[in-house]
């Protein structure tokens, strides 16, 4: 990223930019215009201050929601048995986009999703049981990719000793696949295969108490919702709830690795997690979402066309000192914090209640046992970046 | 002081709850539900302040004048 000019050649795939994007984000956000545009992958505009991005995330009738990935998909995508088969309701727009949603907030609102905070800890203690004695773990591959994916698949009603596949599958899709048509094409076709066997199965054997079964007997004006809104719903759970909350849950542990005094802090003064989960979340906030313009339009002077993506970086946002006082400081009773790592509108992030469980219950659970931790190179901790940012290698001693 | 929810622009992003689990719920579907109508008492005034101030969607919105009776 050093060689190019970012405000008109940015690239969200570059090693530098993925290790550390802030430095860029800044240089964009303070300049003459805070909305870089590049040609590459494809094109995109940048968008980096927090009011543009929250207000682009408000208006889904002029951003919609027919592309979120920053990529085109593979051309077959659209195509054969599954070409119906969308994510809902991230990929909706209104008006269809309000049932699509109504259906499934009742399994994410925080009353709902508290029955997995139990099952989670003791996941995480199983994970912790594995690495405690030898003194040294790799906080990003031994544990935190290893939690969402397991409460993810509980909540799926599949089994979760699948979690590797899973895992492999959503990184094809959003990691490789979003520069590798090939592999987002493959994981995809696993993924719905996968999903199409589930969805038999329950049509023959009706669970009790399962999500699956609930969602294929809805109704909506009197009709059963379609088998491929249900089939496009666990696709989107898979997709959306796996690396996104791994990667904050790793890049929060990295950081508490080199900040001992944060650590020290919560253990003094458990009232502190519900502040610091959010401003973790609103430092290290891993998502990157994208939008298609409707229209031929003009946003904060840039002329934007029909048909072009535009990227909402969260990440971005959440670091505008416009809005928060001191953003690249981790202030673990900031008190006040609009953070946007779950987006903004009508698309709100559906599993954000989940997540932060999940979050919470797994720094909880490794400082409980590992009160004292640290990198053991700092220069080796690997990250992905592109639309999820976080750790992917990341040694720690104890 | 008195809080105001817009629960058109309310998203459910359960921070109000968070920073203020005596004032703000969650409905069926995690959008905010204000539990506490008409003036509050003293000791929330901090927390309703810091639930407006966590609110992303701008939802919450406090007042102080004294309410008017036609």
């Amino acid at each position: 990223m050093t060689t190019v000019d970012p405000h008109t050649d940015y690239d969200i795939f570059d090693r530098d930019f993925i290790l550390d994007p802030f430095p860029v984000m800044d240089e964009i956000r303070e300049s003459e215009c805070p909305i870089a545009h590049t040609e590459r992958w494809s094109g995109s505009w940048l968008p980096t201050r927090y009011d543009d991005i929250v207000a682009i995330a408000q208006e889904h009738d002029v951003f919609t929601s027919r592309m979120i990935l920053v990529t085109p998909p593979p051309m077959a995508q659209a195509e054969g048995a599954y070409a119906a088969v969308a994510a809902p309701p991230i990929t909706s727009d209104p008006p269809e986009h309000h049932w699509h949603r109504r259906l499934i907030l009742p399994f994410f609102a925080p009353q709902a999703v508290a029955k997995y905070e139990q099952g989670t800890r003791d996941l995480c203690n199983q994970l912790i049981d594995g690495f405690i004695d030898s003194g040294t773990a790799d906080a990003a591959a031994d544990y935190a990719q290893q939690i969402p994916v397991r409460v993810i698949a509980t909540m799926l009603g599949v089994p979760t000793d699948m979690s590797d596949e899973f895992t492999s599958w959503v990184r094809g899709v959003l990691e490789v696949g979003l520069t590798d048509p090939k592999v987002r094409l493959e994981s995809r076709m696993k993924i719905l295969d996968y999903f199409r066997v589930q969805i038999d199965d329950r049509k023959a054997n009706p669970r009790e108490d399962d999500l699956i079964t609930t969602l294929l007997n809805s109704e909506v004006d009197g009709q059963k919702v379609p088998e491929h809104y249900v089939h496009g719903v666990c696709n989107l759970m898979l997709i959306a709830g796996v690396d996104t909350t791994w990667s904050s849950i790793g890049a929060s542990l990295w950081h508490l690795a080199q900040h001992p005094e944060h650590c020290a802090q919560l253990r003094a003064d458990p009232e502190l997690w519900p502040t610091a989960v959010e401003e973790l979340l609103r430092a290290y906030a891993p998502v990157t979402m994208a939008r298609m313009v409707d229209r031929d339009i003009e946003f904060q002077g840039c002329p934007m066309r029909e048909g072009d993506r535009i990227l909402m970086s969260f990440p971005a946002a959440n670091r505008d000192p416009r809005q928060f006082e001191n953003p690249d400081q981790v202030i673990l009773d900031r008190e006040h914090n609009r953070h946007v790592a779950f987006g903004a509108g009508i698309h709100r992030c559906a599993g954000s209640n989940l997540a932060r469980l999940e979050l919470r219950v797994a720094l909880q659970t490794w400082l409980a046992r590992i009160p004292e931790f640290h990198l053991v190179d700092p220069a080796e901790v690997t990250w992905a970046g592109g639309q999820v940012r976080g750790p992917r290698k990341c040694a720690v001693v104890f | 002081m008195r809080v105001r929810l817009d629960n058109d622009a309310c998203h459910g992003h359960q921070m109000c709850a968070i920073a203020a689990p005596e004032l703000f719920g969650s409905d069926e579907i995690g959008n905010a539900v204000l539990l506490i109508e008409g003036d509050l008492p003293i000791e929330l005034e901090v927390k309703a302040r810091r639930a407006e101030g966590n609110c992303p969607e701008r939802a919450i919105t406090i007042h102080t004048e004294p309410e008017v009776v036609p």
